[in-house]
């Protein structure tokens, strides 16, 4: 730990940006929470449809990951003719986007790379992006099934961006912030706000999934829509348009697009349980392990649902969404509402 | 169904005879082939003619009759019976590529099972010679393709969802579609023709390969053809046996389907693995009776291979209650679990009178509530001995249809332990010809058609003999082609890009099976 404490100018490394941005939450730690999350999502699946999963490749195939991004790393990266010279753009792009992602999400109120009054307007930006990417990569690859594929993800941005959006307004409505780091100290006793607000929910001890449960129902599935994961994974659907907008993808630019999908599917937790299960607060153990168990908690299981459920159809997730989910998430905001005015909170 | 009833026509009379025919009840065309006399062959020696043939069944009567039209070999033209059974398409296409012979009034006469650019030799005359084909490899791929290249989807051969080697083109607006094209073929061995090169006894490998997930019905109906030919009656114990090999098979079948195939086209993979593994249990049992796992080589002409295994009975016992266990573990996973209730229910609905005239079988069907099923309707043995009850439903839909396999699974579990119980003592094979002599056992000359019920629908061979080692045509009606058919004519009646994965697997095809 004694590299933690070297001390630049007025500050220690671990203090510095430059330190946040590479080493922990930034480069390396993702990199080794993608490649752990990678092998822990095959067992976890390998476990619910009785297989084994990777069992060779150093201790109970842990190494796995690491053998599989070396192979596809050495591969040839393909580009089809006839595709557009932004082709290498999305999986690249991607990735730098899911960095920015990270930026946002607030391991402790300490770790976290950027953290501003209004981070959740930006995280709503950086997840409104990657959609569009899609779509730009699937009129880019020259391909038929990358464009089908680009046009479902279009679909399915329209279909989640709405109910996301509603889900959270009651949980900023009831923390009076509009900042992840805010959001996490109003459901818990924060040195930095002492003592429960008066005529508010804020600082009561009390996490948002206990008193928010249907928009923790709601914003699991945006973030399942979201990160194209089964049920939702109908953009990347194998037996109906082969691999979506990434079909002609392969080599490096599969290994980019699978280690940015795993560190999306964390950090997608990690919003959760910014939002919902109290961040980084816990008894005993340091407030990073409490943040990085309750996210592999909540992943675990996203993991369970996505590994034991089938695909939905196109238009069936379109009516979900639209006909069910985006009325539930007005009603929540109604509800809402009115318990706050009969407690009298603000 | 010792004699085919055989009905004579010509070109001019064909479609007024097929009419009558079909309002006599002869609703349901197996299929329409051709038979190619060449002046030496042994049959009907000096004959020089074609007969296009078309097999026709009675579902009320369990009748078959065989039209047949005399044609000469050098311009054979039939007129095409499409108005009358409208599954005759892909046949007369089948016929016309094979055979030569001229479909008039046929919308659509290219090549089917053929590569696009195939000169004008037909592979299954007698006088066809390998050296003579020509193929041009720029011809058009399809009809759709002429218009706007750019439109049309290539949904085949190597698309994860396209159930293996085969597809359609779609012509789609986003995801709906606006035309369908079927392209098949992929995996075409001309298993036919393999079948006249190759004497009695090696066909039951050629025969067993018409399709890998369901080998045993092909070559339990082709033992059963020789059989007739010969006049042979197989012992007692060896019908039980078949029955039990059948039915093995029949469940492993419909465990692929269940899992990778249907499930696989919404990747439910929980219920694919699951379904794979619980296959094995069948594979062990088919590997203690038969000595094979996937290929078995077990029935032949006069019985079965070998005898029953010790603890064979045992081990049944244990493996089959299990899956019985399993079944409505399936049931609930598959068939109730909401998503995939709302994927298939409504999916690629066919009435009972479309069935019937596209010529689908099968589970297919007696979705639709017709209560047909070969093991019954074609006496096959021990069968009724044991009670065979038919599985039906009513909704005509994917979801019917799945559930009319779930049901034929239970019910093969229960013929197979019951067999199992009344196993007669005695000889599995009949103690009529020396075995190490069988590939030079002649048959007299004759022609029969045998007929089963695969795993997929109707499976019949039409084999006629002229006296020789050697078959003088085998003709297979592989049930997944008018399966596929199916297919191709519920995606025209309008569909949607998403569904036809599933629905190809609704429909169970197998390539192999489909192409020959």
């Amino acid at each position: 730990m004694c590299v933690l404490r070297i001390w630049i100018g007025d500050k220690m490394l671990a203090d510095s940006l430059l330190f946040k941005l590479f080493v922990f939450p930034g480069t390396v730690f993702s990199l080794v929470v993608v490649l752990f999350l990678f092998w822990w999502w095959r067992k976890v699946g390998a476990a619910i449809q009785s297989r084994y999963g990777p069992k060779h490749v150093g201790p109970a195939g842990t190494l796995q990951t690491i053998a599989d991004v070396v192979k596809l790393i050495a591969k040839e990266s393909i580009i089809p003719e006839k595709a557009s010279r932004w082709f290498w753009f999305m999986p690249v792009f991607s990735f730098v986007l899911s960095f920015l992602f990270l930026s946002l999400i607030p391991f402790t109120d300490h770790w976290v790379i950027l953290d501003f009054d209004t981070s959740l307007i930006m995280l709503f930006a950086v997840m409104a992006i990657e959609p569009l990417l899609i779509f730009l990569v699937g009129w880019a690859s020259y391909n038929k099934y990358g464009l089908a594929g680009a046009e479902r993800a279009g679909i399915q941005m329209l279909a989640y961006e709405v109910f996301l959006a509603l889900t959270f307004v009651p949980i900023i409505m009831l923390s009076h912030s509009w900042s992840l780091v805010g959001i996490v100290y109003a459901q818990g006793v924060s040195p930095t706000w002492a003592t429960p607000v008066a005529h508010t929910f804020v600082n009561r001890g009390v996490w948002f999934a206990v008193v928010q449960p249907l928009a923790l129902l709601l914003s699991v599935i945006a973030v399942m829509m979201a990160m194209h994961i089964k049920p939702f994974d109908i953009p990347d659907a194998e037996p109906e348009v082969i691999y979506g907008a990434s079909t002609e993808y392969g080599g490096p630019f599969y290994a980019l697009q699978m280690l940015s999908h795993f560190l999306m599917m964390f950090l997608g937790s990690g919003l959760i349980v910014s939002m919902f299960f109290g961040g980084w607060e816990g008894p005993y153990l340091p407030h990073v392990a409490w943040f990085v168990l309750k996210t592999l908690t909540v992943g675990t299981t996203i993991m369970f649902i996505q590994h034991s459920m089938p695909r939905l159809r196109l238009s069936h997730m379109m009516e979900i969404a639209w006909k069910k989910l985006v009325p539930l998430a007005f009603l929540n905001i109604f509800i809402t509402l009115i318990i706050m005015e009969v407690l009298g909170w603000v | 169904m010792a004699e085919i009833e055989k009905i004579t026509a010509t070109p001019e009379t064909l479609v007024d005879t097929a009419l009558g025919l079909k309002k006599a009840g002869f609703t349901f065309l197996e299929f329409m082939s051709a038979v190619d006399y060449v002046p030496k062959n042994k049959v009907e020696p000096g004959a020089n003619r074609i007969d296009a043939v078309y097999m026709l069944w009675n579902p009320g009567t369990n009748e078959q009759k065989m039209i047949t039209v005399p044609l000469p070999r050098d311009n054979p033209v039939v007129p095409t019976v499409m108005p009358v059974w409208e599954g005759a398409n892909w046949h007369e296409r089948e016929a016309h590529e094979l055979f030569g012979i001229d479909i008039k009034g046929h919308p659509n006469l290219s090549h089917l099972l053929l590569a696009e650019g195939w000169n004008d030799t037909y592979p299954l005359r007698k006088d066809f010679k390998v050296e003579e084909v020509e193929i041009d490899w720029n011809a058009p791929t399809s009809k759709l393709a002429e218009g706007e290249p750019e439109r049309v989807y290539h949904f085949a051969v190597q698309h994860p969802g396209a159930h293996g080697p085969m597809g359609f083109d779609l012509l789609l607006d986003g995801n709906r579609i606006l035309d369908a094209e079927s392209r098949i073929g992929y995996v075409h061995r001309t298993l036919e023709k393999l079948g006249e090169q190759r004497n009695y006894y090696q066909n039951i490998l050629n025969m067993e390969r018409g399709c890998i997930m369901c080998g045993m019905p092909y070559i339990e109906v082709w033992a059963r053809a020789v059989e007739e030919l010969l006049g042979i009656e197989v012992p007692e114990k060896a019908k039980y046996l078949r029955l039990i090999a059948v039915e093995l098979n029949r469940l492993s079948s419909h465990l692929i389907w269940m899992g990778p195939q249907q499930g696989g086209d919404f990747s439910y993979m929980p219920v694919a693995m699951w379904a794979m593994g619980d296959r094995e249990k069948v594979l062990d049992l088919l590997e203690a009776l038969t000595g094979g796992r996937i290929t078995f080589a077990y029935i032949r002409p006069g019985g079965v291979r070998w005898d029953i295994p010790e603890r064979f009975r045992e081990m049944a016992e244990k493996n089959l209650r299990y899956l019985e266990s399993r079944i409505p573990v399936y049931e609930e996973m598959m068939f109730k679990e909401p998503i995939v209730k709302e994927r298939l229910t409504g999916l690629g609905k066919l009435t009972p009178q479309e069935a019937i005239d596209i010529g689908a079988s099968g589970p297919v069907l007696r979705a639709t509530g017709v209560a047909h099923d070969t093991r019954k309707d074609a006496h096959i043995p021990i069968y009724e001995d044991l009670g065979f009850q038919i599985v039906t439903q009513t909704a005509g839909d994917a979801w019917a249809r799945g559930m009319v396999r779930l049901g034929e699974m239970k019910e093969s579990i229960r013929l197979i332990l019951d067999a199992l119980d009344r196993l007669p003592p005695g000889n599995s094979e009949a103690d009529l010809f020396n075995r190490k002599a069988m590939p030079w056992m002649k048959v007299p000359v004759g022609e029969t058609y045998a007929v089963t019920e695969s795993c997929r629908g109707r499976l019949g061979i039409h084999l006629i003999s002229d006296g020789t080692n050697t078959p003088y045509r085998t003709k297979i009606r592989g049930p997944s082609f008018s399966n596929m058919y199916a297919v191709e004519h519920i995606l025209k009646k309008g569909s949607y890009l998403y569904d036809i994965p599933v629905l190809i697997g609704s429909m169970d095809v197998c390539p192999a099976d489909m192409d020959r």
